[in-house]
């Protein structure tokens, strides 16, 4: 289980918007979008945790693995992929901290993609 | 070419689905449908004319997998071209799929330019094998109407030759019945004409796909 290495920065900025070509608003359209879906995200994630479903929690982290990699959030990203890991070996043993890791991450990443749209805008 | 093609985008992820599908609208002018499940996919498939699909591999309820076989036993990777999305993890899934007639595979996090390439170019290779297609049976009935242009000259001949003699000798009776044989042959080619191009295009890729002249009996 791996602790939130908070020095390494959330997110891929320069990569993340080199991928839209040139298409800012659709960069910011996308971190808006994901922004909305995080709840549901970890929503979908605490219920396979809570209930010990392990396909339905290897369904949601690698769904939620496939978003935040948009992003090129290498620290989400992993610990997404440590959940669907678990779901698919089904042993529960450290579930709980992998799960606390996410959460922390995911807020960590979403405040730096509302940054992210603030300097934008600000620009 | 991008403006007129259909794409169906397949993922259960909505971020990851919308995302791609404005990209293939915003930025290549694609007509786009969204499917976040398996039976969403197949009801789609029936029901609209799509030129290209967009899938991801893994999928809760039938897998991308899954899905892909059954559109494989209706549509050919020609007719329907499917690319499969997936995180890089999935090698052996990537295999299976390939296995069962995806056309190709996007790696997650997608990178746009690289995917919006691989559409256009699968997009491209259907398009022409529709061409050669065509191709095909225009050559097949290249060939159809040789054939039938040699087998009414050769009683035509006979034909112009018999009435010659009979112009000659009104009692002909061998000119005579030469001339009412030619007639009655180049009679049953013109029948054999009207049956054969009331046949349909399967029929004539046909005599293309064995490239062979039509017989007459």
């Amino acid at each position: 289980v791996k602790k939130n290495n908070t020095s390494v920065f959330p997110f891929d900025r320069e990569i993340f918007l080199s991928n839209f070509m040139g298409m800012e608003d659709l960069a910011d359209e996308a971190i808006a979008s994901f922004l909305d879906c995080v709840p549901r995200y970890i929503s979908d994630i605490q219920g396979a945790v809570q209930t010990k479903n392990a396909k339905a929690l290897e369904l949601a982290a690698h769904s939620l693995k496939g978003a935040v990699s948009n992003f090129y959030a290498e620290p989400s990203k992993l610990l997404a992929w440590e959940l669907e890991q678990i779901g698919q070996s089904q042993n529960f043993q450290n579930v709980q901290v992998v799960f606390e890791s996410l959460v922390q991450e995911l807020t960590r990443l979403s405040d730096a993609l509302q940054e992210a749209r603030k300097g934008k805008a600000a620009a | 070419m991008s403006s007129e093609k259909t794409i169906l985008v397949v993922d259960d992820s909505h971020f990851d689905r919308e995302l791609l599908v404005k990209i293939l609208t915003r930025r290549e002018g694609f007509k786009t449908f969204e499917a976040s499940s398996g039976v969403e996919c197949l009801d789609i498939v029936e029901s609209q004319k799509i030129d290209l699909i967009l899938m991801d591999i893994m999928m809760p309820g039938a897998f991308g997998t899954q899905i892909l076989k059954a559109i494989r036993e209706k549509f050919n990777p020609i007719e329907l071209p499917i690319i499969m999305t997936t995180a890089k993890s999935d090698a052996t899934d990537i295999v299976g799929a390939l296995h069962l007639g995806a056309n190709d595979y996007l790696t997650k996090p997608i990178n746009f330019d690289i995917a919006i390439s691989r559409v256009s170019m699968h997009l491209m290779l259907a398009h022409f094998s529709a061409e050669m297609g065509k191709f095909r049976e225009m050559a097949a009935l290249h060939s159809m109407v040789t054939t039938y242009n040699h087998e009414i000259n050769n009683p035509l001949a006979i034909a112009v030759t018999a009435l010659q003699s009979l112009r000659q000798d009104r009692n002909d009776d061998v000119s005579l019945e030469k001339l009412e044989k030619s007639i009655w042959r180049v009679a049953e080619i013109i029948k054999k004409i009207n049956a054969t191009t009331g046949q349909t295009e399967i029929e004539y890729q046909l005599y293309a796909g064995k490239g062979k002249m039509v017989k007459l009996k």
